[in-house]
């Protein structure tokens, strides 16, 4: 690193200094210090929507199933075994002996009876929208009965709605729930200070206990991409998640860390409110889609070549669908089509969009925004851009509709089905304006009712197929996980999912001791 | 009189040059500030680009020429803000005193404990982001600042002999207080203002920072600097042009102020 760089990873290291390193971290008492750049929105998991929570919600509490870290197929977790009716309409869970929250109480059938209902009842997400009841057959047996064939239930429980809350807690603790969070995961809250860190200790009566090397987990908070690159560099943290590609030249050059790029199922994309003229138009949308040179932005702002490039879709397309010309065609920048196609729509004198931007993360601000409105401005587009901050920025594009587009990202989705009905079924959740794209629901139903997997990708490619006709939002291109880890710990899981579970990392010193 | 050092001419010397670009930037400008060359980020100066390249390969030179409008016009605004709040109401707190003055330095106090910058970003959430609106709420924060300056300086005067005799002839109230009161208090007036200049700029810059200044594609001096920040540890040479230009402005805008302090307590 040239001498410029050291003195300014030096001040920035000394503004992180400023807050008090927890006191127990370190190999010497097997507690591993983690960056990430985002404190959690909410540890009570019916309440969360934001993806940036699961590193800390898969700390805290066990699920249901679980899902395989690369194949996303789902796996035991407190449910030992399931099975669905063959009309899908009924699942049986078998919960495994002896489990208990961390508070003592007893985990049992009928807490995760009273868990499931709370998060139907009172979550923020319909994600169980589908039971109907729930029969608690005996302590360890429940059936849980759907009001529609619904498949993709497996990933729901591998999720936050599968995510079995202490009934003790939550009535003791109320709306400050997601502050004093109980669980049955591998680590119990300790202190969580607001703005700086959060500490976590071992859970001794966890399920996988076996699994779990460390005596604790210490989460700091360091927002700023720059000091967060410092905190892992100097070796305040020995693992840091969602570092911003601009700095891993410096991190890849030292000898002390492991630079992992790992793909994932999250991108960068522009949000679009179909509730506001002309969104609707969906000549507009797919003249919008053809005005971006989704490559460059990718080079621009991941590296050269890097991730897994270009993409018009949400989820990665069916192999069928990735081989024919109409995905070729979907992300191909053509502002000489896109200006036709927007004369078609009645604007041949092009027009005004207004995008809601973020600036301080990875192709959410200016950075990325003052390429696309270059891109689109042949295509006759001319891109109105506003900064404010995250909070902000959502609040006015989603729940006031001021703007027409966002510049944002998404952090995927363990099922395809959960991706596509929230975005493109009638009542998904970021289906804003309700919008009934033809053909959808009906795919969609067709897909929950069932399991034959084939089926469900001739299914997967005519959704494919439909959502980049429509461009109901406009995926740009998938970003990859970039973490460092310090050459002193080992153990991390993969992270299709771009959420990381850091819970089975050790210190590579203390394994060789034991 | 007594010549001023050389630092002050420099800082003149700066200020005016500012000025020329402020004028004349537009015409002079190398290049187009919003074209890229993305094959070229961060490119080191050059006799192509005096002062290299930005992120996304624009001028850097280029962008803080256009630059230098919005934000001197920005610190404009922000000190006719204060003084249009600022002057009447430290002037007549002043000069009508008792409860009347009390109250208003009241006030005065309540807004100075608050948190200069996180009243303006409350202010620009509430009327949206752009440079006229986060330059008036600076303005109107930097206010009570200068009230409290017009208030000292109206103590002093109020009460001499010339203030005084203009009652033998009949004058108003409101014709002293803004003919023979605030001229004779105006000199730590002017010199706050200058002070006030360098904070606005620094202000401007601050929100600028946080992006709730200027708008794009608009290059401002803040943006520039919040769009090199994110690169520091691998490129710490980007943010060193803005930076270094908004030193040089705010030092010479200081050094202004100071020999004005001088020249005025020597008089």
């Amino acid at each position: 690193m040239p001498v410029v760089s050291r003195v300014i990873a030096l001040m920035l290291l000394s503004a992180a200094l400023l807050q008090p390193r927890a006191s127990l971290a370190g190999a010497s008492n097997n507690v591993l210090t983690i960056g990430l750049a985002t404190e959690p929105f909410t540890l009570y998991p019916a309440m969360g929507v934001g993806g940036t929570d699961y590193p800390y919600l898969y700390s805290l509490f066990a699920r249901l199933l679980t899902f395989d870290p690369q194949t996303l197929e789902p796996r035991p977790g407190l449910a030992e075994s399931w099975e669905f009716s063959p009309d899908k309409r009924t699942f049986k869970l078998k919960l495994r002996e002896n489990l208990t929250f961390q508070d003592g109480t007893a985990l049992d059938a009928e807490a995760v009876k009273a868990s499931l209902m709370n998060f139907k009842e009172n979550g923020r997400v319909q994600d169980l929208e589908v039971v109907e009841a729930i029969e608690v057959t005996d302590s360890r047996n429940l059936v849980i009965k759907l009001n529609r064939p619904y498949s993709p239930l497996t990933a729901i429980l591998a999720d936050r709605a599968g995510m079995i809350i202490s009934p003790t807690a939550l009535k003791a603790a109320g709306k400050d729930f997601d502050r004093k969070p109980v669980g049955a995961g591998p680590f119990m809250i300790k202190t969580w200070t607001a703005g700086s860190n959060m500490e976590l200790v071992r859970f001794p009566n966890y399920y996988d206990k076996d699994k779990i090397k460390l005596n604790g987990m210490v989460f700091r908070f360091i927002a700023n991409a720059p000091s967060l690159a410092s905190a892992v560099l100097s070796g305040q943290v020995d693992y840091a998640f969602g570092l911003d590609p601009k700095n891993l030249p410096a991190l890849k050059a030292n000898p002390r860390l492991r630079v992992a790029i790992e793909p994932s199922l999250s991108l960068n994309q522009i949000g679009i409110y179909l509730g506001l003229p002309p969104m609707e138009n969906v000549l507009v949308r797919r003249a919008l889609s053809m005005s971006i040179d989704r490559e460059v932005l990718r080079d621009a702002m991941l590296g050269v070549g890097a991730g897994e490039g270009p993409t018009a879709n949400m989820v990665p397309p069916t192999q069928a669908f990735k081989n024919s010309p109409q995905f070729a065609e979907s992300i191909k920048y053509d502002p000489v089509k896109a200006k036709q196609l927007l004369a078609q729509a009645g604007f041949p004198n092009g027009l005004t969009l207004r995008i809601c931007a973020t600036n301080g993360g990875v192709g959410t601000g200016t950075d990325i925004t003052d390429i696309e409105r270059e891109q689109m401005r042949p295509a006759g587009i001319n891109l109105d851009v506003v900064v404010m901050n995250s909070s902000a920025c959502l609040q006015a594009y989603n729940l006031k509709h001021e703007f027409q587009l966002w510049q944002g990202g998404w952090s995927g989705r363990p099922h395809r089905f959960m991706t596509y009905s929230q975005y493109f079924g009638t009542n998904g959740q970021y289906n804003k304006a309700r919008t009934k794209f033809p053909g959808v629901d009906e795919a969609l139903e067709k897909i929950a009712a069932t399991d034959d997997l084939e089926q469900q990708e001739v299914l997967f490619a005519e959704l494919d197929r439909i959502w980049v006709e429509q461009m109901p939002v406009l995926p740009l291109f998938w970003r990859p996980n970039f973490s460092a880890y310090s050459t002193q710990i080992a153990g991390e899981m993969p992270n299709a999912q771009g959420k990381p579970d850091p819970t089975t990392i050790y210190f590579i010193a203390n394994e060789k001791k034991k | 009189m007594e010549r001023a050092r050389p630092d002050f001419y420099l800082a003149a010397a700066f200020l005016a040059l500012l000025a020329f670009v402020v004028v004349f930037g537009p015409w002079l400008a190398p290049y187009d500030p919003l074209s890229q060359n993305l094959r070229n980020p961060f490119g080191p100066p050059t006799w192509a680009n005096w002062l290299g390249t930005d992120n996304l390969g624009r001028d850097v030179l280029t962008r803080l020429m256009i630059g230098a409008r919005p934000a001197l016009t920005g610190v404009l605004l922000a000190v006719a803000t204060a003084s249009l709040v600022g002057v009447p109401w430290g002037l007549s707190a002043g000069y009508i005193g008792g409860l009347f003055d009390n109250v208003l330095m009241r006030i005065a106090d309540a807004l100075l404990v608050f948190p200069g910058l996180i009243l303006a970003l409350v202010l620009t959430a509430v009327f949206g982001p752009s440079l006229k609106t986060s330059m008036i709420a600076i303005g109107f924060v930097f206010s009570p600042i200068l009230a409290r300056v017009v208030r000292s300086g109206v103590l002093v005067v109020r009460n001499r002999d010339y203030v005084q005799v203009t009652k033998l002839y009949g004058l108003s109230g409101w014709h002293r207080m803004w003919r023979h009161v605030l001229p004779n208090a105006a000199a730590p007036i002017i010199v706050q203002i200058t002070l006030l200049m360098g904070l606005s700029l620094l202000a401007q810059i601050g929100l600028g920072f946080l992006g709730v200044g200027l708008q794009p594609p608009n290059p401002s001096w803040g943006s520039a600097l919040a769009e090199s920040f994110p690169y520091i540890i691998v490129s710490p040479h980007a943010s060193l042009a803005p930076g270094i230009v908004v030193v040089l402005t705010v030092l010479s805008l200081y050094r202004i102020g100071d020999e004005l302090r001088d020249r005025f307590t020597r008089d």
